[in-house]
C-alpha cells in the first residue's frame, strides 16, 4: 500500500478514536463549549438589567476557542458574560489570562504574572486565535 | 441606561473598612476573590459601589453571594489615583472613584482596569462566600476576621 493510500481511510470504517483524532477532546474542554451554549439562557450569570451577549458573539467565541491548540489549553477556562461581552479567564497561582470577546471579530487578551504580591508583567493585546494559543502556552508553562 | 451622576462626598479615612458585595456567583471561587468582583462597567458613571457596612453593601441587591472587605488605606495606597468617597445621597453607600472601566473601547483604560481589579482582589479579605441578607430586626452576625 502506498503512503498516500495508507493515509486516506474511510471515516465510516474507522474504529480507533485515538487514531481518528491526533489529540483527544477532553471532557472538560467540552464544558467550555457547553458553557458558551448556555451563556444566553442562564439568567443567574447576569445582574439585573444587564445586556446579554448576542448569538453572533457566542458563535465568534466558539470559532476562536475551537482554534486554540493544543485543546487541553482550554481546561479550567471560566466562561462568563459581561455587559454583552464574553470573557474566558484562566487563573493560576501566579498567572492570569483573560480573553475578551467584545463583539464578533474582536479578540483582546490581558495577561499578567504576580510574583511576591507584585505585578511582574502585564499587557493587553489584540490577538488572533493562534496568538491566544501562544499566550496560553506561557500560562501553562511551569 | 447610564446611572445618574452622583455628587461625591467626603473622602473616607484610611483606617476605615469598606465592604463589597458579590453580586454574581463568579465573583469568588473556592475561597478566593476574583478580579471580576472589582470590574467597573462604563454605565456606572461615578465609580464602583461599596458600603460602609456589610448591610449597606448588599442593600441594593436582590441576590448576593457574600461579601469582602477592604481597608481604605490600601485602596488609596494603590497609587492609581483611587479615592473612596461617601455618596451624600445614599446613607452607607460609598464609591471607589477614578477606577477605569473594564468595558472601555480604549485599550489602555481596559488594561489599567484589569490591572487594578487584580490588585483590589488581592488586597480584599473574604468575609463570607455565603449569601448575606440582613433581617429587618437587625444585621445577622457575620464571620469575624482575624
Amino acid at each position: 500500500m502506498s503512503t498516500l493510500a495508507h493515509a486516506i481511510v474511510d471515516p465510516l470504517k474507522y474504529q480507533s478514536s485515538s487514531q481518528r483524532l491526533a489529540e483527544p477532546f477532553f471532557a472538560d474542554v467540552g464544558k467550555v463549549f457547553s458553557a458558551l451554549d448556555g451563556l444566553i439562557g442562564n439568567d443567574s450569570l447576569y445582574e439585573t438589567g444587564e445586556v446579554k451577549p448576542s448569538e453572533d458573539n457566542v458563535k465568534w467565541a466558539k470559532e476562536v476557542l475551537l482554534r486554540v491548540l493544543p485543546r487541553h489549553y482550554l481546561r479550567g477556562a471560566e466562561i462568563e458574560p459581561y455587559r454583552g461581552e464574553i470573557h474566558a479567564t484562566w487563573e493560576g497561582a501566579e498567572k492570569r489570562v483573560v480573553a475578551y470577546f467584545p463583539q464578533p471579530n474582536s479578540l483582546k487578551v490581558y495577561y499578567e504574572q504576580v510574583v511576591n504580591d507584585e505585578v511582574a508583567c502585564h499587557d493587553l493585546k489584540n490577538v488572533t486565535a493562534a496568538e491566544l494559543s501562544g499566550i496560553l502556552a506561557w500560562f501553562f508553562k511551569k | 441606561m447610564a446611572a445618574p451622576i452622583v455628587a461625591l462626598g467626603n473622602l473616607v479615612e484610611d483606617n476605615a473598612y469598606v465592604f463589597r458585595a458579590f453580586a454574581l456567583d463568579g465573583n469568588r471561587r473556592k475561597g478566593k476573590i476574583r478580579a471580576r468582583a472589582f470590574y467597573r462597567p462604563s454605565d456606572h458613571a461615578d465609580g464602583l459601589s461599596v458600603g460602609v457596612s456589610p448591610e449597606a453593601c448588599v442593600a441594593e441587591l436582590t441576590t448576593n453571594y457574600g461579601y469582602c472587605r477592604l481597608q481604605v488605606g490600601k485602596i488609596h495606597g494603590l497609587a492609581h489615583g483611587l479615592e473612596v468617597r461617601l455618596d451624600p445621597q445614599r446613607e452607607g453607600h460609598a464609591l471607589i472613584h477614578n477606577l477605569p472601566c473594564i468595558d472601555s473601547g480604549d485599550e489602555n483604560e481596559r488594561k489599567k482596569a484589569e490591572l487594578i481589579a487584580g490588585k483590589l482582589a488581592r488586597c480584599a479579605e473574604l468575609v463570607t462566600d455565603e449569601p448575606y441578607y440582613p433581617t429587618p430586626e437587625g444585621p445577622q452576625p457575620h464571620p469575624q476576621l482575624p
